[in-house]
């Protein structure tokens, strides 16, 4: 039996040395730049998207020419703790020069302070929560915040129908979820539209039955629906079920094939606050959307496009820089110029984060096209 | 001792994560030893690390007192909590004691002073390596003297047969309880640790995933030794790093290498350092 324990943990020291000390290895290049997203576990179907979105990226800055960039992109599987570790080995590796992700917000509370205390520049792409680039001068995003998406698309509703009163079901167990709440709330509140009634769920739950009658009693005329994309497919298909005319108005958690495909035709009429829109007619995304669905053989979400991004902001954040060292491409993170992207003209504000007002989309036979 | 050092800063949270998952592993351990299946542990985790971190952010309190106060708390949320759980046995006692963890990570999110679902950010990296590792023997030691003592025959006793442990004199209800609130302390203190070696805690911190993944060690490493959770915990936190050279092979790798030891050693890794010895 001697044997064996030794057999045991000789495999294990010498994996651990051989493959766990460094991040995998990345294909030559002048430049790398870590990624750590999710991409199994609870927020698998958003690391996926990511994952995609910047491995095209890669393709498209390195057929640019401009500097000759690779992605070592790393799954987190949904745990803190993974994701932690990985920020410590790209930190402390000296191979990356900055590090894109992590997927979700409470990932980035644990994990961006590693990298701000090593001076590692990190560019998040789906944080959305508040104070994310308060936690360093290097942390920076691409990803508007419902802050910013949200209001926009309830004004817009309430500008083109007569609204009086409205009611919100959110997930009040969800960080996300929790800040649609409190934004929407707010902006009703400065439209003076009376709430009616507010209703809350927990993440995974798939009947919403219960709280959406007690909505369909009160009878608002907007339905602020507060939810990441799955729980929202299935409000939509209950909320029409049960016969609820409001106007159902969502933010970047509804922006995702997954609402009408879970919910059929119900979702016709849903109104979203997102950054950015499949359809959205500038040369570069429909470049973008083309290639994406030729090599992954799907539509890409907001994810994808949002990763996709990130690639182009690299591409001239890395060609704008003094040097390859994280410290220079921090600065010239900082004094960057507007840069076209998938999202638009994209630029940081003076707090780091993405700057705009995103776009209000509808969805019509199955489709997002502009409100 | 270059390579060392350079090992250490590049791990140090992942060296960490091992200790930490350790004392979690005891923690469930110790009520398994005693032959009851309590997987609340997730919530004695909660309440001291949220305890501990109020009373350190919010109170202006050194480190040490604010865990000790917030670990004495989760030991008297086990004992309160144990005093009419202990009846229910097996399956019901995991239900109810499943519940118990639900319901603290429910209170984490409604409140406003633990954050809700924003938890708290901003926590000071105060527990650091050699504190977890002491922690860790103080608590592998005083475990192994238990099972050596009165009271660790009569939890093994309690295991095998509580009708018969109790027509030898023993009184299967005081120790079930005391097993009970060592092993809501030690998960209390353990999620301290945690929180403070880990900037952020928010409620998903403390859902029933992670005391899937006490159990998990536990009984991967073996219950038949306190070594065994010891060395479950290695395995199992070493493993997802270890393997990301697999890539999206990864977690079906991961998930083959548990069920060959599940399979070939039912005892746990543990039996194989006691097959050793006993050779």
């Amino acid at each position: 039996m001697r044997s064996s324990i030794r057999a045991l943990f000789a495999f294990f020291v010498a994996a651990f040395f051989a493959f766990g000390s460094l991040p995998a290895i990345a294909a030559s290049g002048d430049a790398t730049v870590g990624a750590v997203f999710d991409i199994s576990g609870a927020a698998g179907s958003y690391g996926d998207g990511q994952k995609n979105g910047l491995q095209l990226g890669e393709d498209y800055v390195n057929k640019n020419g401009r500097v000759h960039l690779s992605f070592d992109i790393e799954d987190a599987a949904t745990q803190k703790a993974q994701a932690v570790n990985l920020f410590q080995t790209f930190t402390t590796g000296g191979k990356v020069v900055a590090i894109v992700g992590p997927t979700l917000s409470s990932e980035a509370f644990a994990t961006d302070p590693i990298a701000v205390s090593a001076g590692m520049p990190v560019l998040g792409i789906s944080n959305t929560a508040n104070g994310v680039t308060a936690l360093g001068p290097c942390v920076f995003r691409n990803s508007l915040t419902e802050a910013a998406v949200v209001p926009h698309a309830l004004k817009a509703v309430i500008d083109r129908y007569h609204v009086n009163t409205a009611a919100i079901i959110y997930g009040n167990d969800d960080a996300f979820t929790k800040t649609d709440y409190d934004v929407a709330k707010a902006a009703l509140d400065a439209d003076h539209i009376k709430i009616v009634s507010t209703q809350t769920f927990s993440k995974g739950d798939v009947d919403f039955q219960a709280q959406l009658t007690s909505i369909k009693a009160a009878n608002p005329d907007l339905l602020f629906v507060g939810a990441l994309a799955v729980e929202a497919g299935h409000i939509v298909a209950d909320a029409h079920t049960l016969g609820i005319k409001s106007h159902v108005v969502g933010g970047n958690g509804l922006n995702s094939p997954q609402v009408y495909s879970l919910s059929g035709g119900a979702a016709d009429g849903v109104v979203v606050g997102a950054a950015w829109a499949i359809g959205a007619q500038n040369p570069g995304n429909i470049d973008f959307v083309e290639k994406y669905r030729v090599r992954f053989l799907k539509d890409p979400d907001q994810f994808a496009a949002q990763a996709f991004a990130a690639a182009q902001i690299m591409e001239n954040v890395l060609t704008a820089a003094k040097s390859l060292t994280p410290k220079d491409v921090c600065d010239s993170m900082k004094s960057m110029k507007p840069v076209n992207t998938v999202l638009g003209a994209f630029s940081f504000t003076s707090n780091r984060d993405a700057s705009g007002d995103g776009v209000v989309l509808v969805v019509k036979n199955g489709r997002f096209i502009g409100f | 001792m270059h390579a060392l050092t350079a090992f250490y800063s590049a791990h140090s949270a992942l060296i960490n994560q091992i200790g930490v998952n350790a004392l979690l592993a005891l923690s469930i351990w110790v009520t398994l030893a005693c032959g009851q299946l309590s997987l609340g542990n997730m919530g004695f985790m909660a309440i001291t690390a949220y305890a501990s971190v109020l009373l350190v952010l919010r109170a202006h309190w050194p480190f040490f007192p604010a865990v000790l106060a917030g670990t004495g708390l989760a030991a008297i949320a086990g004992l309160l909590l144990g005093w009419p759980v202990l009846r229910l046995r097996g399956v019901f006692l995991a239900i109810a004691t499943i519940g118990f963890g639900e319901i603290v990570r429910i209170f984490a999110v409604n409140l406003s002073v633990t954050g809700g679902a924003e938890g708290i950010a901003g926590i000071p990296q105060l527990a650091s390596t050699p504190i977890i590792y002491s922690s860790l023997a103080l608590a592998v030691f005083l475990l192994w003297r238990l099972t050596r003592s009165r009271a660790g025959r009569a939890f093994a006793a309690i295991a095998q047969d509580e009708v018969a442990a109790a027509g030898l004199g023993i009184d299967p209800a005081a120790y079930k309880l005391a097993a009970f609130a060592i092993g809501a302390a030690i998960a209390g203190y353990a999620g301290a640790l945690s929180a403070f070696s880990s900037f952020f805690i928010s409620p998903t911190d403390y859902s029933f995933g992670r005391v899937v993944d006490m159990l998990a060690s536990a009984v991967v490493g073996g219950i038949g030794s306190v070594g065994g959770p010891v060395l479950g915990s290695i395995l199992l936190t070493l493993l997802p790093e270890t393997l990301r050279f697999l890539q999206n092979y990864r977690d079906v790798i991961n998930g083959l290498i548990l069920l060959f030891v599940i399979v070939f050693l039912p005892q746990g890794l543990w039996s194989l350092v006691d097959r050793r010895r006993a050779s």
